[in-house]
């Protein structure tokens, strides 16, 4: 279930059913489908472990910030213009 | 044989073989326990912490391990080599130009595949290396196996299993690292796809010969940076060979794009794909999920509704029980060394036919320096204490997250909540508790700002102020002052970030550590590292101050009061204050100088220059022993009164002041001096004047001299235009 959030949209649909990350709810499954941004941020969320093809959970998805999951790994992360996640649902959240 | 005997030089016995140094670099992700292992294997105390970034700079221990003394460097935690952060640097400079004999690559074994990213670009370096699958209880606990001969199968390296904190693990660790430097067994780098091997191999044949190819570094890995276009490796070479080669070798690269598209893409996949097959090949998951106590208690702690006030709740007991506890331990401090010590320094030096204005320096200068800087202590500790306790736990990262949100509309970074706050209490713990903060320029902002939080020592200046002049609304006043000092930080905090240090906050990305239950060893290692060098450092400087100040006041030495270097300055200088109210006349100004040493100095001198005749106690003559006795009965009523503080209420307690049933000589005084505008226009001032000494010591200590000017520059002239500002308003509305 996609998050009704007042984020705006960015529109780069890259395939159907692939939407930013921070659209997903709390508690989905996604598949990481690409990171799109500043270069170096999105170097850097990779070698954390936030990479393209990789399952995430969303632990939590508040306005300005997120908190996901993957592995035993957390990362939270202010949601900014710089980097954004491209990711489809696997499961749905709360 | 010489018939003399020979001098202690020759018949002192010859020194064993010399022990084999060898250097071993302790690598790894942050918060996977390097700083841990290492104290577990030196017995040193590096500073730890359940809290990411805890090392930035390099630290170092050394042990002895048999006929080898090893240097263990405390490398700062890092994802990757990639030379974008600080810690990046750091570390891959270390690697590079220093060449350690072995790297002991840490991991978390829970979060093995993580941790692989950085493996793989170790091995790329291609130094002799040991793996530590660190924090291995937690992995087997978890349900989790591994299969370690397939890691070193793929790894080409030894990989041992080890708990830091119990050193379960660090003896077969400590031999397998002698064994490989010994051996200069080097591990597997890995192989990328058939088009990126061929250009490495024809960009090292390119360089093999070029004169900033040298045997420290690896060829492969050169090869691989100048196909990546490194823009570091490239300014380096640069700035070392005055080579540019930023556009070198564009056949090879534009073949080699062609063919994979942007190349360090390519690599940064063909790593993280490499990362996954192993850990999927070697980690063996539980046959069962085990329900992670973690993302339980995250539900609550991080939650929308119960988080943040979670999170207040915990700093006002941070808050609370530090100065509840440390403050009847502060002021036994100051009566030991002001009352007892200095009482009885004087007795004997008086005795010793010492001239009087030196022990009036003693007194005062030294022994009353010595007791300024250890009365700090107790509050350092306490806060330092629950400050570990929260970082230890893994709380303060959550912390940092939950406040990121608000603290980002002002400039700053989520992590600058807490020293902020601890400033409240006492600025000069809250400047270290700015570590907490890795990016210099958010530190710096932060540290700036920090001084406009009213420090508990200025809490005096108002209290007397409000109840000579405002006794109606003398706890509003008070809150209003708070107010002021909160906008003016913010106001600052926005303008510095928008002008001298222009830049974007930082992407606030963090890794969440699990929770974990700290150990006594490591709060205490923390506490004291953290106390110590308060002590060293900002120490000297208060010390020196005290001395400074002393003359000021006292000099020429029995000169009436208004005679003294002090008196005669704040004379010279008190025009410079018409603007603010308060510089007709010369002692208010005088008592802003000893108020820069230690607000709490401000109503003492007051007191002086004004020449208020203090009621005589009556002096009691007592012997030394029954002082010494009177000392230890104080401390255990110290020691009692902090555990009743704790035990009794953990409820904030009503702000009263207590009520002057009569007016006192100072007050009358203070009537005498001030108008109520010119009152509330010198509070201000002092609410936004840099707190202390102290202060000035521990920012000097962080950030050095420089920024301290700017800091000073700063804070004074703020304070001064905000007076200004203040009386000239007043005065419009009439309050004049």
């Amino acid at each position: 279930m996609l998050a009704a959030r007042s984020i705006p949209y960015q529109p780069v649909l890259i395939k159907e059913g692939i939407h930013p990350i921070q659209l997903f709810a709390a508690g989905s499954q996604v598949r990481l489908h690409a990171l799109k941004g500043e270069r170096e941020l999105c170097k850097r969320l990779e070698s954390m472990g936030i990479q393209s093809g990789k399952t995430i959970t969303v632990l939590r998805n508040q306005t300005h910030s997120i908190l996901l999951k993957t592995g035993n790994t957390r990362i939270a992360f202010r949601l900014c213009n710089a980097v954004i996640l491209y990711a489809e649902q696997i499961a749905s959240g709360y | 044989m010489p018939s003399h005997p020979l001098p202690p030089f020759f018949t002192a016995p010859l020194p064993g073989p010399a022990l084999k140094e060898l250097v071993i670099a302790f690598a790894g992700n942050p918060n996977v326990g390097k700083t841990a292992l290492i104290n577990a294997l030196s017995g040193s105390r590096l500073k730890v912490g359940n809290w990411p970034g805890v090392t930035v700079e390099k630290k170092e221990a050394t042990m002895r391990y048999g006929d080898y003394q090893l240097r263990l460097i405390d490398l700062p935690g890092t994802y990757s080599l990639s030379p974008y952060t600080l810690e990046e640097r750091v570390c891959r400079d270390f690697l590079l130009l220093e060449k350690p004999d072995l790297v002991i690559n840490v991991v978390d074994t829970s979060n093995l595949e993580k941790s692989l990213y950085l493996t793989f670009q170790l091995l790329e370096m291609d130094v002799p290396m040991v793996m530590a699958l660190n924090m291995w209880d937690e992995f087997v606990d978890q349900g989790y196996s591994l299969d370690q001969a397939a890691l070193t199968g793929a790894l080409g390296i030894p990989v041992v299993p080890t708990v830091g904190p119990t050193k379960w693990g660090t003896e077969a660790l400590l031999t397998q690292a002698i064994v490989v430097i010994e051996s200069q067994t080097k591990g597997l780098p890995l192989s990328f796809s058939g088009p990126i091997e061929a250009a490495i191999q024809q960009m090292s044949d390119k360089i093999a010969t070029e004169p900033y190819v040298s045997e420290s570094v690896s060829l492969r890995w050169l090869a691989l940076k100048l196909l990546e276009k490194d823009p570091y490796t490239l300014s380096k070479i640069n700035e070392i060979y005055s080579v540019d080669l930023s556009n070198a070798f564009p056949a090879l690269w534009q073949a080699l794009q062609g063919s994979v598209g942007d190349i360090e893409r390519a690599l940064s996949q063909s790593r993280t794909q490499a990362v996954s097959a192993l850990a999927e090949k070697c980690v063996v998951l539980p046959a069962k999920p085990v329900r992670d106590l973690t993302d339980r208690l995250d539900r609550i702690l991080l939650n929308e509704w119960t988080g943040l006030p979670v999170f207040l709740g915990i700093l006002y007991l941070v808050f609370k029980l530090t100065f509840d506890i440390s403050t009847p331990l502060v002021d036994f401090i100051d009566g030991f060394f002001n009352g007892f010590l200095a009482k009885w320094a004087e007795l004997f030096l008086t005795g010793l036919s010492i001239p009087a204005f030196l022990i009036s320096l003693l007194k005062e200068g030294v022994i009353g320096g010595a007791g300024l800087v250890l009365s700090f202590v107790p509050i350092l500790i306490f806060l330092y204490l629950f400050l570990a306790l929260l970082e230890e736990s893994g709380y303060m990262a959550r912390a940092a997250f939950l406040m990121d949100r608000f603290m980002f509309r002002f400039g700053l970074h989520g992590k600058a909540f807490v020293p902020l706050l601890v400033g409240f209490g006492c600025n000069v713990p809250a400047v270290y508790a700015s570590r907490a903060l890795e990016n210099e320029t958010d530190r710096k902002i932060t540290v700036a700002v920090l001084s406009f939080m009213s420090c508990g020592a200025k809490l005096p200046i108002y209290a007397l102020f409000t109840s000579v002049f405002f006794v109606e609304h003398q706890a509003l006043l008070i809150l209003l002052l708070y107010l002021i000092g909160i906008s003016v930080a913010i106001f600052w905090a926005v303008v510095l970030r928008k002008t001298r240090f222009k830049s974007d906050i930082p992407a606030f990305v963090m890794e969440l550590p699990p929770y974990r239950f700290p150990t006594i060893k490591m709060l205490w290692g923390s506490i004291w590292v953290k106390t110590q060098a308060f002590i060293k450092q900002a120490g000297t400087v208060i010390a020196v101050a005290m001395i400074l100040l002393w003359s000021l006041v006292n000099l020429p030495y029995g000169a009436p009061t208004d005679q003294t270097v002090l008196a005669r300055s704040a004379q010279a200088i008190a025009p410079l204050f018409l603007p603010l109210g308060f510089g007709e006349r010369w002692e208010p100004v005088a008592a802003i100088l000893p108020g820069f040493m230690a607000k709490e100095m401000v109503v003492g001198t007051l007191g002086v220059v004004l020449s208020v005749q203090q009621p005589d106690a009556g002096a009691v003559k007592t012997t030394f022993t029954q002082d010494l006795g009177a000392q230890g009965q104080a401390f255990l009523d110290a020691g009692k009164t902090a555990f009743v503080n704790v035990s009794g209420n953990l409820l904030p307690t009503p702000f009263v002041l207590a009520p002057d049933s009569k007016e006192s000589p100072l007050s009358r005084a203070i009537r005498d001096t001030f108008t109520p505008l010119s009152a509330f226009s010198y509070m201000v001032f002092n609410l936004l004047l840099l707190s202390c000494i102290s202060v000035v010591g521990a920012v000097t200590h962080e950030f050095g001299r420089s920024y301290l000017g700017f800091i000073l520059f700063l804070t004074c002239g703020t304070a001064y235009t905000a007076a200004a500002l203040a009386y000239h308003l007043g005065r419009l509305l009439g309050f004049g």
